[in-house]
Order: C-alpha cells, then structure tokens, then sequence
C-alpha cells in the first residue's frame, strides 16, 4: 500500500467498511504467505501448530470480511464497492490500475473460496501431520488462497491474470508434492504445461481487449439485459469491457475461452485433471473439486457482456461445455478408482456449467457452482473412507448394491457397447490427439532446446550429455531416429565394458543415455508407486 | 541371429497378408506363421515358470480381508538372515534398517556396545584375534571398531567430486581425533624425512582421553597403546621394496602436482605449505593410490532381464511407461468390485479375452503405439489361442531365447507386482474377493503384459531406431533362470549396501539421476570401496607406511570389502534386537523372583475374571484392569476364543468368516431380532437411508442427476463439511444421535444351537427352516467364507468341546471353574472352588476396530478372526458358555462351572475405546451387582488405556487426564481428516505364552502378546503346541509384516496414506494410476522397531525342545530365525533363550527395575518406547 487509496464507489457514498475490508482480504492471504515464507526461508524448527494458526487466522479473517462486505452490500443496496489501490504501470493513453471490485458475483465467490481453504486448512492440520512436506503444503495452499482471492476479486482482467498464474502455479507444485516419485511430478508438469498453454489466451485476450475496448478494467453492466438471457440470468455485475466490434469481440471472447478450457479441463484439454489427484487428498479436494476449475466459469460470467457481444463465441461455449460434459460423464462412468470417478464427475458438472453459461442461464450456473464445489469437495474428503462407507451402505440396503449402469446398457446399442466402453477406458482419446496435435510443437521447441544446450556447452565448455535432454518430448515429437548402426555400436560398447569392467568410458554417447541397471526396472517401478525412504528417516 | 531371420520373415509375411500393419512399417508377425512353429514344448515351460515365479508375488488379499502375514512367506523356508537378504535382490528391497538409522539408535543409547560386542562373539571366536594387517588392529577390534563408526561415504557425483576436486586424498577425514593424527604425523615423518625432524608435533601417543571421546571404546585404547609399541619399528621395518614403492609414488604425485600449478593447499592440520605437502599429506595420498591401484574390479554391470531395459539403457525410453498405464486400467476395471458405474461388459471372459474383444475392436486405431495389435488379437481370438500360446507367441516376438524367459517372465511380473499379485489372489482364492469374483488368472495377465511389450517394443524401436530396428538388435539377454534372476538385481542393491551412508539409498532408488551420474555410479562401486578403505585406515590404528604397499593394501581392502554393508546391518540389527531381548528377559527374571506369588488375586477374592485377546493391544486394557480392580482375573486367547464360525450379522447382506484364516467355518450363525415388528420398523427405515444414500453414490457421477443434486442440494452439504473438518466427533456423535432416533435398533439374538441329531449335510432340512441365505447351505462359493458347505449352528456337544477347548487352553478351568478330580492338580480343586453366594461374571471380550479416512481399517481388526471384529464370537461363546446342557457336558468330562459364574460376551473398539456388552438383558438378577461392578470397572479402564494410547499421538498433549483422553482417541477414529486412528499392531515385539500371574504387575508397555496358558495342567505339553502352533504363526506374521513395512516402506509398505486412491474396492494405489500397493501405510507403522518377535513360552527347555523336534512348522519358525524363542522355567525365573538349536541360559545383566504404584507414573508425559516396571496395583479398597 505504497500509494494512496483512491477509492470510487459506483453508488452512494464513501464506504470506510467497504475500502479497509475489500483489499485487506487479498492482503491477508498474500501476508500469510509472507509470512510463512520467511519462516521457511529463516530455516528455524517451525511449529505446525503456529501454521495452521496463521493459515486459519488468515482465511478465517478473510472470510469474516467478505460476509460483512455482504452484508454491506445487502444492506446499503448498492451494486459494487470499488477500490483502486494504485496504478500498476501506465503508458501514454492507457493505464493498468490494481483494482479489486466487490460485487453480487465476487462476493459468494470469494466468501466460498476462503470458507473452503480455510476448512481444508483445518482439516489438514490431522491430515498432514507429521508429513515432511507439511510446510510446504500449507505454503502452497496459502499461496493458492491469495491467488484465487485476487482472480475472483480482480477489477480488471489484468489483476486477474496476475492471480490466475499463482492458481496454476500452487496447483502444479500441489500436483506434484510427493515429488520423490515420477508420476506426481510428470503429472503436475502435465498441468503445468497445459496452464501455460492456454494462458496465452488469457494474456493475448487482455492485451487484445486493451487495444480494441481501450481499456481491461471491468464497467458496470450498461443496461439491464432484455431478453430470455436477462430473465434467467440477470447479469448485473461488473463486466469486461466489450470492444466495438463484432469481430474483436469474438477474438477476444475465443481467448479467453482457451485460458478457461486450460483451467477449468474441458475437452480437449481435460487429460490432466484426473491425473492431478497426485497430492495428498485435501489438496486434491480443494483444487480440482472446489475452487480451480471453477475459475474459468467465473471468468466467463465477468464476459457475459463480450459473450453476449459475440454470438459465435457464445455458440463455442455451449459447445465445448456440451462436449465436456458428454466425454466425462461417459469416461468417468467406467473409472473403478475413487479419486478418478470423482474427477470425471468434477468434469462432467463443470462442462454443464460452462453450457449453462453459454446458454445465458448465470444465476443457474452460480448456485451450480457454489453446491458443487461443496459437494465436490467434501466427496473427495471422504473418498478415503469408501470402504467403510459402501460396507455401511450395503448393511442399510439390507442387499448387496444394485447394479448400476443398466439403463446405459440398455440405451446403447448392444454394438456399440463395446465400443463405447472401449473409448471410456482409453480416455476418449484424447490424449494421442493431444499428442498429434502437439508433436509439431514439440519438435520445434527441441530445436530450440538443442540449440541451447549446444550453445551453453560452448560457453561452458562442459562436455556433452551433461545437460539433460528432454527426453519425454522426444518420443512424441519424432525426433530424430538413433539408427540401426549407432545401436549396435551402443550394445557392442556396453557388452564389452560390462565384461571388461570399464564403464566410464561408455558413458559419452547414446548409449549410456540411462544405462540403468538391471536391478532399476523393479526398484524404479516400486518408487513410481511409492513415497520416499526418507519419508521414513524423517519418521524416525 | 536366427530370431532376426525369423522375424523379417515374419515381416514379410505380414506385408501380404495384413495390410494394415504393414502400412506404417511395423512388422508384427502374423500369428498364423508362429502357429505352426512349437518344437519342444514352450507352452509347458511358460506354464512351468509361472509356478514358479507366482509365489513371489505379494499375497495380500483384498484391503476388506486384510489379514497380517509374513510379507516374505514365499522364502520362509530360508532362514531369515538369507531370505531377507535374498528377497532385497530379488525385488529390489532393503533387508534390514539402513546404518544411518543403526548409526542413530547407537547414539541414542537404544543399541549399546555391549550388544555389539555380543553379537559380535561368536564371529570373534572364529577369527577374531587375527591381525588384518601385520601391526594393525585384530578382526575383532576391526569390526568393533567399523561397526561403532559411521561415516558417510559418498557415490556418484558427489565422490568424484571429492576425489578430483576436493584435497580428500591429502587430507585426514574429519572423524580422525588428534592423537591419530600425530601418529600419522609421526609415521609420515619416519618414511619421508628419514632423519626424524619431520613430525610437526610430538604428541605422546596413548592419549587415552582423546580417544575415548571419539571412538570411546576400550579395546581402541588397548590398540592405541600397543600401536605406539608396535609403530616404534617404523623405519627398521621398511623394506628396501617399500622404500622404492615410496619414492616412484611420491615423484608421481610431485608430478600432479606440478601439474596443477602447485596452488597452495591445505594441508594435514591446517598447516599449508605453499607448493609443498606436509609428509603426511604425501602418505595419504600414497595410501590413496596404493589402495586404488589395487581395488577390486568394478563389479558386472547388471545384465537386463528384459528387453525394456535394454531400452532405457540405450535409448532413454522406457517402454512400462506405455504399457503399464493400459494394464492398470485394465486391471482396475476387470477386478473392480462395484466403485465403477458401469461395469466392465464380457468379464466372464478373463482378463485376456476382455482384453482381445477391447483392443481388437476395428475401431481402435487411434493410438500409434498400438497400431497393427487390433488386427493380431482378433486373430489371436479367431484362432482361439491359450493365453500360454500367446505368451510364447509374445516372448518369440520380443527374440528372446528360451533360457531368457524365466528371467524375462519374473522380472515382467515383479515389475507391476501388486497387479500382478492381486490377480493371482483373485485366481487363487476366490473366497476372499468382496463380491464379484472375477475370473482372473495369472496367465491372462502376463499375456496381456508381453502382447503389449511387444508393441510398446516395435513402436520405439521405429520411431527411434528406425523402420529396419528389431528387438534382437538390443543385444542378448543374459540367459539367467529365474532363480537367479536375482544376480541382475545384486549390482544395484549392492551399491547401495555397500554405500550404505546416509541418503544413499534414496539416491539410488528414486526418479534415476542424469545418465552421466548412473554411469560413473557404477564404475564408482569400487572407487568407493577405494574411499572407505581410506578412511578406515586413518581411523584405524593401522601403519599407513604398511598400506603403501601394494600386498597389504590389497588386504586392507579385501577386510574392508568383506565386512560389507549388508553384514554390518545384519549385525546391527541382532545387536539392536538384543538390547530389547536382555531389557524384556531381565524385567520378566527380575520380576517373576520378587512378585509371583503376590501378584494374582486368591480365588476366593476373585471378583471377576474377563478373557480379552491376546492381542498386545489388549495388555494395556488388562493391565489398568487389574490395577483398577486387583480383584480381577485376566486372560489372553486368540480372539475368535476356538469359536470358528461364518457369522451373518443382522445387518450383513452375506456371512463373513470369522476364524483364522487357515481354518475354514462349517457353521453358520445368524444374528435374529428378538421382536418382528421392531426389526421390521428397524428394517424400513434403514433401508429408506440406504436408498437416500445410495442415490446420492451413484449420482456422482452422472449427468442429470449429478446436476439436480449439485445445483440445488449442495449448499447444505456444506454444513457436514463445516462440521466433519471443525468438529469431528461432535459431528459423528450427532450423526449417529440422529441414526439411532431413526431406526433404533431391535433387540436380536444369536442363532446358535441346532438339533443333536443332525447329520453333516449340507442340505439338510433344518438349514432350510432356518432360512439360511441362499448359497450358503448349498456348497457355491460364498465370498467371504468360502465354499465348503455351512451349516447352521452347533450341536450341543460340539458347543461343549469349543468351551472345553477355549477353558483348557487358558487356563481358566483350574480357578473359575471347579476341578473335578480328573484335574491333575490337587491344589486347584480346593482353590478354585468358589464360595457361594459370590456371584463372578467371566467377560469374554472380542475386539475391533472402526476409523474413518482408512482404506486399512482391516488391518486393524482382530487377527484371529481372520480380520473381522471379534465381538460375534465373543457373543457367541458366552451364549455357549452359559448353556444348561453345554455345562452339563463339561461336568461330564471333568470341567464344572458353578452356577455362580456367567458368561458375558463384549466387543472392544480398539480405535475409539468403546466396549459394548452383548445380552446384558439374559443375565439374571442376582448377577446384576456383580455385573455393574464389572462394567464400572471396564470402564474406568478403558479411559487409562485411552490415556496410555494418547501419548504415542503426537497431536495429543501429554498431560490429558483419563476423560480428555478418552474423547481424543473418538476423535481419530472419527475423523475424516485422521490419517492415524490409531497405531494397531506397532510396536509388538514380544509374545508371552504362560500364567498372567507371572507377568501380572509388569508393564509391558502395550508390546507383548500375552496369551494364557497354565503349563501346572498340561505335563505333556499338548495344550502348549496347540497354541504355539497357533499364536507362533500368528503372532509372527503380524510382527514380520510391522518389521517389512517399517524396514522398507517404499518395497514392501504401502507408503505414505496420503495421495492413497481406492481402487475397485479391493486395493490402493498412490494417487492417479499406480502399481497397487500393498503392505502397510507408513502413517500405521512409524512408530514400530522392526525386531523379529520374542516368544517366551512357559516350559522347560527339554519340553519346549521336543515340542519343536515334533513340529515341523515351528521348528522352521524358530531355528529359521524368523521369531525368537525362549522356554521361561516354571518353577523358577530362569529363562532359555533358544539359538542355534539349543536352549542356553539367559544370564541377566540389570536386575533392577522400576517400581511404580500405577502404571500412569511410569508413563505421564512420556512419548517413546518406555522399558518395563513393575506396578503394583492399587489397594484392593479402590476396587
């Protein structure tokens, strides 16, 4: 808070409840990270205790805050309380404000999120006690906290970006907190890699709509909207910016709609939702059933104006959501591990929102949102007990559970069954199109990434194969082939150093890339699977 | 060669008859040319290796039967020291605790010299006075010496790095104490400054207090003295060969030198000599190079047992990473038990045949991986191959030899294990599968495995190789058996035994370092050897002078290299077994000769006797019984107390069997509500919220129904939440208030006694009338029991024997009950008699466990029942027990309970402490008083044992008083946030089969096993081997599962519960798509010491000794080394403990012990393992 406040409030008068409260609750959560990550950094014996108390205060605070801006709401009547904290940067003819709008959209949003965090944190207290990551954890949580406060809070689309990108970031190292094994950490690169890919919609969508609306600073809604979308979905909150023209509008609408496919995992980039339950249960509960992939939905609802602008998009959108909803409900019907199920049926209602929104319908897709992150999350709290729970359903039951599933069966035809069950079990696919579709890509970033390393060798004069390759791009990129003849070289070479004993001097060239030994493909394979020994000696 | 031939023929045969394989250049050979191509007899061999390779596999049931059992039982038949070890390179495993932990336990005081020392003995004996190099320490004084230091030696990067960057070679490692370095000093100065001037310092020696503070022991300073007699031969002893040795080496290090610019460098201690090393700086370093001159070759490189490693090593790709993502899969959805909503179409297929009609679909040419294996597997299908032919097809695709396929076959196998196993215990016991048994077999599995190896093989052979690449070009496959695959293994784990420094094994295990650090990582094995030599010399009282010389340095490494890591670790951990085996043993000498005869109440005092579990859960409970109550009698007995039974409760949908798992049930006993229209009140509403609830399941994830119930339901689903993360046991408690007002449940009974006359038939007519549930009289297969035909109930005289049995066994007909003259004691008749008027409950408690937020919650049930909760038995044997005709036929055969005893069955919660009395309404008035006292006195003790529980939870202050306790252990076991409801089974260590009044009074700190036996009534030891026979197996594989789990929890365990996923109801896997884990979660073991469990038996050595001579499978038990045993005398405190098969005295080296009046003394606010004391129980005036 370098500069002054300058507040403007749309209607009314000059509320000291409303400018103290509004960005205190993006400041606490960013301060409960500051906090933490001194003490992190300062290296001390550190207290779980203390951190679950900063965490709760910090969220619990928020919370509290946001009922009252409610309730503030509410009861003056007016529609939005606007806080302008200070300008980001400006040029000549535009200036980038850091602003935080409450409204009837941001304030359920808002309260919800920090509600939720703040009982994850709680949970988590138990849950992760002991863990050596603990700190971490509720790092990362915190960190999420602050970024989702600052998305859903955001008076312009570029403050939003700035927390859209803390989201995607805590998430893709919450994906892969057991980072002692392969497969959390491939997977949150996975996330990783798809956030930063449709994040370029979001930041192409912000500098497009600067250019073209003149500015990214969310207006109040121009006129009450007629029609049957005004009925169902009175839109009355602040809006994007819509640009004058059609086409831009629809440019700027498609972006944005690429950064939501990105967070919110539709088709056809939902391949890393379902394999981003890495984390340990409470995160995944949070992120991937509560709050992250509802940010892209509230996006959409901040474009309701540009969607409404642009028809087209708002064809794409019902679409894409239609699609998603079809793919997961039917992918995730076949899935026979819990946290899988529940991530496809995330998918599912998801894909139905984002419809629900295309279609106009926003008060539907707000209650739909908020009973499903609450649903959703305390499913996937509880999923560990699934055990307990069916045994107890079953004794209620009084039978054995009803097969489920047979009306499926007997909606789709007997030909098609198969089929149909053939393509839920793969995924729908998806992923090997994906991996067509980004082979291209890949190859292209490899040419940068050798140019690099070779560049760097040069400077640094290491030797080669000293800098890892990227080894995972190359299978799906097509790299270019080893050959038969450097093959047998490579077989005659270890052969020969095997028997000789001399291993060193194989370990230039292709083949000792990985000369693993045989002993790695069991031990490897139980450490894919398994957390670390020193999760054991931390025990100890 | 004639596999490359075969397969380009192959090829080509493919081009014209399938096109679309051909098209992309990816050869698959046609399964029509392969058909006709058998010569020996693959089939029979594939079939042959299976067998043999199944039993590797882990044998853990379904997570709803989980049911303890030794994780190694595939090698139990090695003794255990080989087995575990052979086990680690088979699997890739750790035997033993790494040194870091032994180093720590050292330090800590858990693990002392002494044990050292005595474990050490017997090798001493051997060799011990040996001197490892002329002048140098003895092998004794070498090993006590390695074993009591531990330093780190470095691998890989992090070695080479200290060889060729850092001054190691110059420069004494840190652990070196000053006297050591002026001897070095000295020595340095004899060799090279010949005229003596050149020791910086003259430091005398024996500086015994210096020594002491660092390697602190007795024999050193011994060493040391003798060391400076022996060093005073120093330049006399030089030979003229050494001499010249001495000086080629040293003009090649002036040469290094002078090579890297003779920067100034520190030197010796601190005392750089700019360009200039001090003397002893060149002795090390002409150490260093003796000793690298001759280090042993590198060891082999491991030879790969697969084509996918052959892959990895030389392509950096790694073919499971394709196959193993569509296995899982398809493994997940074929055993899935009911978590998915649709179920996977045509399971009756098998695995393979599923497999065929899901990837053979025309459809299916998606994925470029699989391209060309629709096409193979609908001719495979039309052709109606075996899966054994398709794996012999599959293992010809991949040109492996067939000396190649036992290792391939074990190693594919192993590497998705817990799969793998899973399908093999669906295969072979279907009786243990929740509800749908599929039909899985071993077989399909690896067939699927190796026809998707195959494709995974072609598909990056041709993107990386090239179109032309076949899997033969990879080089040969070592031609290993299946035994032996364990060689492959041995260069890995070698390295990491070897190393054996902290943090090793992780870096050897995890996410594999960049290529160029494995590489040096192997060459580095001897280098490393090089180093720890090394350092062992300057720590050790050794001439370095000596080592410059080839010959003996080559000794010094081999003494080095053959008191490896993995014996120093066996050594470590007998040492560490033994300090707790002399602390138990000595507590049970001393307290046997002080307090026996005091300890148990007088029969005529006897207010109550209560039988629990032997479970050493149970110890505690009984313990603060006792103290409460010193009128009390407890027992111990396997908590199915001899009632084996399929037991249907009311609620169950199907009978489950609660007995041991090696016992198969033949009865049946049902649960009845007393009144009709209460149950069906009952009924109704529970099943109203079992359709509320299942509707809300099965919404989950559908399209519409999901919606309703997200959109317009689930804001109130917000206030359990708020509710289950705040307040959890307030939630449950309300949850439950709420069930209860509900559907209140009615009254029941069990259904236990059945007509004399039946005859054994399944089919009989009273099975029929009693409205068994179908299937479980007529001898299908009943999951959870079985199918060997049930029949309803017990006959009388069948119910007489289990009462009999269970009394004898305990113990208990000598007091309660009142001996006939067919008892052989006199004593008993007199003392057990009970006078009248003082009416004795006998509670019979079972025991179980319910948590939240655990898929193990199993794991923690009663390992008697077979994993179930034990409460129905106990039920079920106090409605026994209390029946007129049962008691009539006891009298007959010589056991007479007086009417002034009855039988109260009960159900001990483990998790939340809770104990429910079954059939309290049947007792009779008179009994009531007793009965009152007898629950007032259950329940104050179960309050201290939730006290004593609470302080291993760390989340529990240490200060909670009974009640605060008792409410913070509800709250984990109702917690979905609790990854710890409770500790279960860590921590057992010891097993106690004698008289409680032996060991009544001792706390035992919730670790020992204590089961009842009376050795004064059985001379012949018959009741003795019956239990042995029983608890042995049991209570070992409990405690080995605990030992494996905590010993390697990324091998054996199931890791940490955190990012655990269930998975078809039958397992967990970590997070999205893993290998299914198996063993125990890392939250329920943390807290164990892995030691082999301690069996004290009460019994001469000479019984105990035959005992063993008659009992195979206790003999492989205890000579095995897979439990320790030990006969506890008695008549007197004299305890044997059996090695080597013999008996030898235990001689007691601490006879104190603490004495407390409760056992809360001993244990207020304190957290870790706590010793034994002996408590003496409160005045009898609190009872």
């Amino acid at each position: 808070m370098r500069n002054t406040l300058t507040t403007q409030l749309s209607t009314g008068t000059n509320s000291a409840i409303g400018t103290g409260l509004l960005p205190a609750t993006v400041a606490l959560p960013a301060a409960g990270v500051a906090v933490q990550a001194l003490a992190s950094w300062f290296g001390r014996r550190r207290s779980e205790r203390a951190t679950v108390a900063v965490v709760a205060v910090v969220f619990g605070t928020a919370a509290l805050a946001l009922a009252v801006l409610g309730l503030n709401l509410l009861v003056t009547g007016r529609d939005t309380i606007d806080v302008r904290l200070g300008t980001w940067f400006a040029s000549p003819g535009h200036a980038w404000h850091w602003r935080l709008v409450a409204d009837r959209l941001s304030v359920p949003f808002a309260l919800s999120a920090a509600t939720l965090i703040g009982l994850i944190g709680a949970l988590s207290s138990r849950y992760l006690h002991r863990e050596p990551g603990f700190f971490r954890f509720y790092l990362l949580l915190t960190l999420f906290g602050a970024g989702v406060e600052l998305v859903v809070l955001a008076g312009s689309l570029a403050v939003a970006f700035v927390g859209w990108e803390l989201v995607g970031l805590s998430s893709a190292l919450l994906i892969a907190f057991f980072h002692d094994r392969r497969g959390p950490v491939r997977h949150g690169l996975r996330a990783f890699l798809t956030y930063r890919a449709c994040d370029v919609g979001l930041l192409a969508g912000t500098a497009l709509l600067a250019g073209a609306a003149g500015s990214v600073d969310l207006v109040n809604p121009s006129a009450p909207t007629s029609g049957w979308a005004g009925r169902l979905g009175a839109a009355d909150w602040a809006q994007l910016p819509v640009p004058g023209s059609a086409a831009s509008a629809t440019i700027v609408a498609l972006l944005l709609l690429l950064a939501v496919i990105g967070k919110s995992a539709l088709v056809p980039a939902s391949g890393w939702l379902p394999r981003a339950m890495e984390g340990p249960t409470p995160s995944s509960a949070i992120f991937y059933g509560a709050i992250s992939v509802h940010l892209g939905p509230y996006l959409l609802l901040r474009s309701h104006g540009l969607l409404d602008a642009a028809p087209a998009a708002r064809v794409v959108v019902v679409l894409l959501g239609l699609a998603t909803a079809l793919h997961a409900t039917v992918v995730g019907r076949v899935q026979s591990d819990i946290k899988n199920a529940l991530a496809y049926a995330s998918m599912t209602q998801v894909g139905l929102i984002v419809a629900e929104i295309g279609l106009g319908l926003d008060l539907v897709a707000i209650a739909h949102i908020l009973g499903h992150a609450a649903v959703r999350s305390a499913q996937i709290l509880r999923s560990p007990s699934l055990l307990h729970d069916r045994h107890h359903l079953e004794q209620a039951m009084g039978r054995t559970l009803p097969h489920t599933g047979r009306h499926l069966e007997r909606l789709v035809p007997g030909r098609w069954q198969l089929p149909l069950y053939r393509y839920a079990l793969g995924h729908g696919y998806l992923d090997v199109w994906l991996r067509r579709l980004g082979a291209p890509l890949a190859r292209l970033l490899r040419v940068f990434d050798r140019a690099q390393r070779r560049a760097a060798d040069r400077i640094g004069g290491a030797r080669s194969g000293t800098t890892p390759e990227v080894t995972r791009l190359s299978l799906t990129g097509g790299t270019p082939s080893v050959g038969l003849s450097t093959v047998h070289r490579a077989v005659r070479e270890t052969t020969t150093a095997r028997s000789t004993g001399a291993l060193e001097t194989a370990s230039r060239g292709p083949a000792a890339r990985s000369p693993v030994s045989g002993s790695a493909p069991i031990r490897e394979q139980a450490g894919q699977s398994a957390p670390a020994d020193d999760i054991a000696s931390g025990g100890r | 060669m004639s596999g490359v031939r075969l397969w380009q023929e192959r090829g080509k045969a493919t081009e014209t008859t399938t096109t679309p394989t051909a098209a992309a250049g990816q050869a698959i050979p046609s399964p029509a040319r392969t058909a006709s191509e058998p010569r020996t007899d693959p089939e029979s061999l594939v079939a042959g290796i299976l067998g043999n390779v199944a039993h590797l596999l882990p044998e853990q049931a379904p997570l709803s039967f989980f049911v303890h059992h030794n994780t190694l039982h595939a090698f139990e038949d090695l003794p255990f020291q080989d087995a575990v070890v052979h086990a680690s390179e088979v699997l890739g495993t750790q035997p033993f605790q790494t040194e870091q932990a032994f180093a720590e336990h050292l330090r800590s005081g858990r693990i002392r010299e002494d044990d050292i020392r005595a474990v050490l003995a017997p090798h001493d004996e051997v060799d011990g006075d040996a001197e490892v190099v002329p002048g140098g320490p003895t092998l004794a004084e070498f090993r006590l010496r390695r074993l009591t230091t531990l330093f780190e030696i470095p691998h890989g990067a992090g070695l080479r790095w200290l060889v060729d960057e850092d001054d190691v070679r110059h420069r004494c490692h840190p652990l070196v104490d000053d006297a050591r370095r002026a001897a070095l000093r000295r020595q340095a100065g004899r060799i090279f400054e010949p005229h003596g001037g050149g020791g910086q310092d003259t430091v005398s020696l024996p500086g015994g207090s210096d020594l002491s503070a660092v390697g602190g022991s007795e024999s050193q300073r011994q060493a040391g003295t003798r060391r400076g007699a022996t060093g005073s031969r120093g330049p006399g002893h030089a030979s003229p060969g050494r001499q010249e040795s001495a000086r080629s080496s040293s003009r090649r290090w002036a040469t290094r030198t002078a090579g890297r610019g003779g920067r100034p460098r520190r030197a010796g201690h601190g005392q750089a000599l700019a360009g200039q090393p001090t003397p002893k700086a060149r002795l090390l370093a002409e150490v260093w190079d003796a000793l690298e001159r001759q280090r042993p070759p590198a060891l082999v490189g491991a030879a790969p047992a697969r084509r996918r490693d052959q892959i990895l090593r030389l392509l950096g790709v790694d073919t499971d990473e394709l196959v193993h993502p569509v296995l899982i899969r398809l493994c997940s959805a074929f055993l899935d038990q009911g978590v998915a909503y649709w179920r996977m179409p045509d399971r009756e297929d098998g695995l393979l045949g599923v497999f065929r009609r899901l990837f053979g679909l025309p459809t299916d040419r998606s994925d470029p991986v699989w391209r060309g294996l629709d096409v193979v597997l609908r001719e495979q299908a039309a052709q109606g191959w075996t899966a054994t032919r398709t794996v012999v097809w599959a293992l010809r695709a991949l040109q492996l030899p067939e000396p190649a396929w036992p290792a391939t076959i074990q190693a594919n196998l192993l590497s998705l294990r817990g799969w793998a196993g899973m399908v093999r215990q669906f295969e072979v016991r279907p009786d243990r599968v929740p509800t749908q048994p599929s039909p899985a077999r071993l077989v399909d599995f690896l067939a699927v495995q190796l026809v998707l190896k195959v494709f995974a093989t072609r598909y990056v052979l041709t993107e990386r190789v090239g179109p032309g690449a076949e899997p033969a070009d990879l080089g040969p496959l070592a031609p290993v058996t299946a035994t032996s695959a364990a060689t492959s293994v041995v260069a890995g784990s070698d390295a990491s035994l070897a190393g054996a420094g902290p943090g090793e094994p992780e870096g050897e295990t995890y996410a594999p370092p960049p290529a160029a650090v494995r590489a040096f990582d192997h060459a580095g094995i001897d280098t490393a050897l090089v180093y720890e030599a090394f350092v062992l010399a300057q720590l050790m009282d050794v001439d370095l002078g000596l080592l410059t010389e080839d010959r003996w340095a080559s000794t010094w490494l081999r003494a080095v290299a053959d008191f490896d890591g993995r014996r120093r670790r066996w050594l470590m951990h007998q040492a560490y077994e033994r300090r707790y085996r002399m602390t138990t043993l000595d507590a049970l000498y001393t307290h046997s000769r002080s307090s026996a005869a005091a300890a148990e109440p007088d029969a005529t005092q006897t207010e109550f006797h209560a039988v629990f579990c032997m479970d050493e859960r149970e110890e505690s409970l009984r313990r603060h019984l006792e103290e409460h109550c010193p009128g009390v009698r407890t027992y111990g007995a396997a908590g199915f107390f001899g009632v084996a039974m399929a037991y249907q409760g009311l609620d169950d949908v199907r009978p489950r069997a609660l007995c041991p798992v090696t016992t198969t049930p033949r009865h049946l006993v049902v649960e009845r509500a007393v009144d009709d229209t209460e149950h069906a009140v009952y009924r109704r509403a529970m099943r109203r919220y079992g359709h509320a609830g299942h509707l809300l399941s099965t919404a989950r994830g559908t399209l519409g129904r999901g919606a309703a119930l997200t959109a317009f339901a689930g804001l109130a689903s917000t206030v359990p939440l708020v509710g289950r993360c705040l307040f959890p046991r307030t939630a449950e408690h309300w949850a439950r208030h709420v069930h209860h007002k509900v559907a209140p449940r009615p009254r029941t009974r069990l259904v236990l006694e059945c007509p004399d006359d039946i005859d054994h038939l399944e089919d009989s007519p009273v099975a029929a009338a009693t409205s068994a549930p179908s299937g479980a009289a007529s001898g299908v297969l009943v999951p959870g029991v079985g199918s060997v035909p049930l029949r309803m109930g017990y006959t009388v005289a069948e119910m007489t024997d289990i009462v009999e049995t269970t009394l004898t066994n305990i113990g208990l007909t000598g007091t309660a009950a009142t001996a006939t003259p067919r008892a052989t004691t006199p004593g008993a008749t007199t003392a057990g008699r009970v006078g009248p008027g003082t009416e004795q409950i006998v509670l019979i408690a079972g025991h179980g466990s319910s948590s939240l937020n655990n898929p193990h919650e199993a794991a923690h049930d009663c390992g008697a029942t077979g994993g179930g909760r034990g409460g129905p038995n106990a039920r079920a044997f106090a409605a026994m027990a209390n029946h007129p005709r049962v008691r009539d036929g006891l009298a007959q055969r010589g056991i007479r309970l007086d009417p002034s005893i009855w039988f109260v069955g009960a159900y001990h919660n483990t998790c939340d402490e809770s104990i429910d009395y079954f059939d309290t309404d049947l007792v009779p008035d008179r009994f009531r008083p007793a009965l009152d006292r007898l629950q007032e006195a259950t329940d104050a003790a179960r309050r201290l044992d939730a006290q004593e529980r609470c302080r291993r939870f760390e989340s529990a202050p240490t200060d909670l008083d009974a009640d605060q306790a008792l409410a913070h252990v509800q709250e984990h076991a109702r917690d979905i946030g609790q990854p710890r409801p409770e500790y279960g089974h860590a921590t057992n260590a010891v097993c106690v089969i004698g008289r409680r009044s032996r060991t009544r009074g001792l706390y035992l700190d919730r670790r020992a096993f204590l089961v009842s036996y009376d050795p004064m009534t059985d001379p012949d030891g018959e009741v003795l081997t019956r239990l042995l026979l029983s608890a042995g197996p049991v209570g070992a594989g409990i405690n080995l599962e605990y030992y494996f789990s905590f010993v390697d929890p990324v091998g054996y365990g199931s890791g940490t519960k955190l990012p655990h996923n269930i998975t078809g109801l039958i397992g967990v896997m970590d997070g999205h798509a893993s290998d299914l884990r198996t063993g125990l979660p890392w939250q329920m073991v943390e807290i164990h010491e892995p030691m082999r469990l301690l069996v004290i038996a009460e019994a001469t050595p000479e019984l105990l000794a035959r005992l063993l001579r008659d009992n195979p499978g206790l003999e492989r038990l205890a000579t095995g080394g897979w439990i320790q045993l030990a006969a506890w005398d008695p008549h007197g405190p004299d305890i044997h403990l059996y090695v080597d098969g013999t008996f030898r005295r235990h001689q007691p080296e601490d006879l104190t012990l603490p004495v407390v009046t409760r056992s809360a003394e001993h244990y207020a606010g304190r957290r870790g393992h706590l010793g034994c004391a002996a408590v003496l129980a409160a005045p009898r005036a609190t009872g």
